[in-house]
This record gives C-alpha cells, structure tokens and sequence, in this order.
C-alpha cells in the first residue's frame, strides 16, 4: 500500500467525521476541568472523571448562551467534532451549550476543601514563611514541560547561588499522585530551604490530580517551605490551597523562592555604607565628648590657684621679711645701748680699784708703749675724773 | 523553618548595624561589633560572589518508565 501524507490523513478524518450524522451533530455532557480564554477563542476541557475532551468556542459572542462558563459547572455541550492535525487533537467545536448546574467532581471538590479546611489545612497559622536567601530548591515537575526550562531559567538569572533539586514526575495518569506524592516526601526528607511543585506547563494537563487528599496531606506534613504552581488565577487546586504559597505560574514560583541576586548585592553594599557611616558618627561624637571633657578640665586646671598662692607667698615673704629687719634692728640698738653701759660699767669699777685710763689726743685709749714717746700730752683718766696732762718720757724700761 | 546561612549572616549584620545605630553600646563594643560586621560584610559578599548553582536532576529509574509511558 503507498504510503500517505500526515496533512493528507488528518484530511481523511475530518471528511469521515463530516460525512457521519452522529458526529457531525453531537450532544456530550460533562464536568468543565480547566478554562483558557485566548482572545475571541475559549478552550475548555469536560470530564466524567475518567476520561477529558477537548472544547473550543470559536467566537463566544457568535454563542447563544449568556451564562459565565466555571470550573466545576456540570454542561451539555451541541456541536461537531474535529481533528486538529497541528497536535493531532480531538476537539468539540461548541454551537451551544446548556447548563446543569455544579457537577459531581464539583462536588467532590467542594466536599474535599470543606474537610481540609476544618482539619485546619489552609489556616493560615500552619503557612511556612519561604525563606528569603535559599540554598537549595526543590523542583518538583515533569522535565518534559515548559516549567522546569522556565523556573531554572529564572533561578539562574535571578538567584545562581542555591544549588536545585530537580525531581521529574508524571503529572498525569494512573500512579500520578503516589508519584507527585513520594516526590514531595523525598525532597522534603533533603532539608531543603523551599519546594517548588508546578505543572508541566502542557495545555493538555489536568490538573484534577492535584486534588487528591494524599498530596494534600504530603504538602500539608511536609517541614519545608512549598511554593505551587499548578493551577492559574481562575482555576486552581487541592494542592494549591494548602501549599505555603500559591503562584498562578512556574516562572511566578520561581521569583517568589528567591530574590535577585543584583537587589542583595545593593542591600548588602547600603548596609556597608550604613555600618562605616554609624562608627565613623560615632566615633566623631566620641572625639567631640573628649574635647569638650578635656576642655572642661583644662578649664579647671590648678595651675591658676597655684600661682595665686604662690603670689600670696611672696608678699607675705616679704612682709615676714620686713618685719624681721625692724624688729631685728630694733632690738640691735637696745643691746648696743646695754653694751655701751655695761662698758662703762665695768670701766668704772676698775677705775674704782685705783687703775687709770691714759687717753691720747683723740681720746682714745693708749694701750701700748708704741708711739708713745712722740706725745706730748695725754688724757688720764680716775675714777673720780679725768685730767690734761704734760707727758715727758724720763727714762725707758727694758 | 530553617534558615539558610546567608540568612543567618545578613540577619546578624542587620542586627550590629542596628545596635551600632542605637547608640547603646560602649565605644569599646562599637569598635568590637564593627570589625565583626566588617568580617559578616566580607562572608556575605564572598557568598554572592560565588555564584555556584547546581542542578541536580532526581529520576528514580522506574518512575521514569511510568513517565515515558504517561505523558
């Protein structure tokens, strides 16, 4: 048989698909999963819990329904099949669709959140703080998606100091979530600073798995830090509410784990300005407080008292010295006057015993031979009076 | 929650800078408590300066199997 072309397969199909009633004019009811809004298109997924299909809304204004389209809502879809051959799809291209109200996986949802929430699963008490300077980060994802190429991307630019975990895991299918679950047991068992879990990033992902109650038990007794990526900001999960923090994608989780690198750099180098700043103010004041310590003590220096005293002591020196003198020559005088009397005294006696005094011309007492001879006349003294007297020398004694 | 040393460290710093700023400490403790943030400084840069990312890919081999065949 001659081989055909893919474009030209796909082009087999959707002609067989047109050409059969059922097909063409089809009536599916279900559970919508997951909604992506993408300009005039609306992609939606329904599900019956085991199996997913594909919805696409050409043009919503086109559509007769008015109601808001949500996760959870159970709907009847009108329309036809198709084959989209750029992903080799089946999509159910909608002309109506019909409400009936929250669905079954809805409910079980619903009933799931409510029994967490009263066991305290989302309180925000038991929420980790994620830590601002990680070391080391878990990633738990599929490798074959978009999120782990993203989140490594982001970490290396922002954050190239912590060392990652990566830890592949199917995100879909029959051992998801005992898989999902024993990776976020054996990261959590490596001690490291926080948890990324994101989704593969694949449109076709569902993220139904994340609402089992044995991840949410893993996240929830888990002792680090858990960031999720896995639902976005109209849809989200199980998992999602009980994680520490929950991002709408990858690229977010991997921002909210870490900082950049380049605003550390800053704040670090604005603490080293703060700390030379502070001691070299410090250090100003302190020399301030010296100088002015120093100067109030030189203000009191002693030196001004001393020389007062000193002053002091001079002049009473001198006033001691002063009054030494007179009472020294006043004293001086009495005694030379006692003297002289005492002299005279004495005198007197002896003339009194029968001695004479022989005074020369000027009175003085002569009391040597020498000299003697060439007078002519000299004063002789008794005790009863003095006289002139005429002095010859008749013979000289040897 | 553990923290990562060099939250540990930058807390520390924080910490002497604050104490240096509130003026409490001895002019003695102040000269002590700034070498230590100097040296905390230097760790802490040195951190950042050794960039040292490691990836680390864990794939137990018989998930992997399921993996292939999953997705």
């Amino acid at each position: 048989m001659k081989p055909i072309g893919i474009t030209e397969l796909f082009n087999y199909i959707n002609s067989l698909i047109k050409t059969d009633p059922l097909l063409t004019q089809i009536s599916v009811e279900g559970e919508i999963t997951e909604i992506r809004i993408n300009n005039q298109q609306t992609y939606f997924n329904i599900s019956d819990g085991k199996s997913i299909l594909e919805c696409i809304i050409f043009n919503r204004s086109q559509l007769s329904y008015e109601g808001d389209l949500e996760v959870g809502l159970h709907v009847v879809i009108n329309g036809n099949l198709l084959v989209y051959p750029k992903k080799s799809r089946i999509e159910l291209v909608v002309r109506s669709i019909e409400a009936q109200g929250a669905g079954l996986l809805s409910n079980k949802f619903k009933q799931l959140v409510e029994d967490l929430a009263k066991q305290g699963y989302f309180d925000a008490k038991s929420k980790k703080k994620i830590p601002q300077y990680p070391e080391s980060i878990g990633v738990l994802t599929s490798h074959r998606g978009a999120a782990i190429k993203d989140i490594l991307s982001v970490l290396e630019r922002r954050w190239p100091l912590a060392n990652v975990v990566a830890y592949h895991t199917q995100v879909q299918g029959l051992h998801s979530v005992e898989e999902i679950t024993q990776g976020i047991t054996y990261l959590d068992q490596l001690s490291l600073d926080v948890i990324i879990i994101a989704r593969g990033g694949g449109s076709n992902e569902d993220l139904s798995v994340f609402n089992d109650k044995i991840i949410a038990e893993a996240i929830f007794k888990a002792g680090t830090p858990i960031i999720s990526a896995i639902g976005h900001e109209i849809d989200y999960s199980v998992a999602d509410l009980v994680a520490d923090k929950r991002v709408a994608t990858p690229t977010e989780a991997a921002e909210v784990a870490t900082p950049l690198l380049d605003t550390v750099k800053r704040d670090l180098d604005e603490k080293y300005l703060r700390i030379h700043q502070v001691i070299e103010e410090r250090l100003h004041l302190e020399t301030l407080t010296s100088t002015l310590k120093y100067n109030r003590f030189e203000n009191n220096n002693p030196i001004d008292q001393i020389n007062g005293y000193k002053t002091d002591l001079a002049h009473f020196y001198k006033y001691l010295k002063y009054y030494t003198n007179k009472i020294y020559l006043e004293n001086r005088k009495n005694i030379d006057f006692i003297e002289i009397k005492l002299q005279n005294f004495n005198q007197q006696k002896t003339l009194d015993q029968g001695y004479t005094l022989i005074l020369d011309e000027n009175r003085n007492i002569v009391s040597s031979l020498k000299g003697l001879n060439e007078k002519e006349f000299v004063y002789i003294r008794f005790a009863d009076g003095e006289g002139k007297y005429k002095f010859e020398l008749v013979d000289e004694e040897l | 929650m553990k923290k990562s040393n060099y939250e540990v460290k930058v807390e520390q710093f924080e910490n002497i800078i604050s104490k240096l700023e509130s003026g409490q400490v001895s002019l003695d403790e102040s000269v002590l408590l700034y070498e230590e943030g100097i040296k905390l400084y230097n760790e802490l840069s040195s951190i950042l300066d050794n960039y040292q990312q490691k990836i680390e890919y864990i794939t137990l081999s018989n998930q992997k199997e399921k993996g292939d065949q999953g997705e």
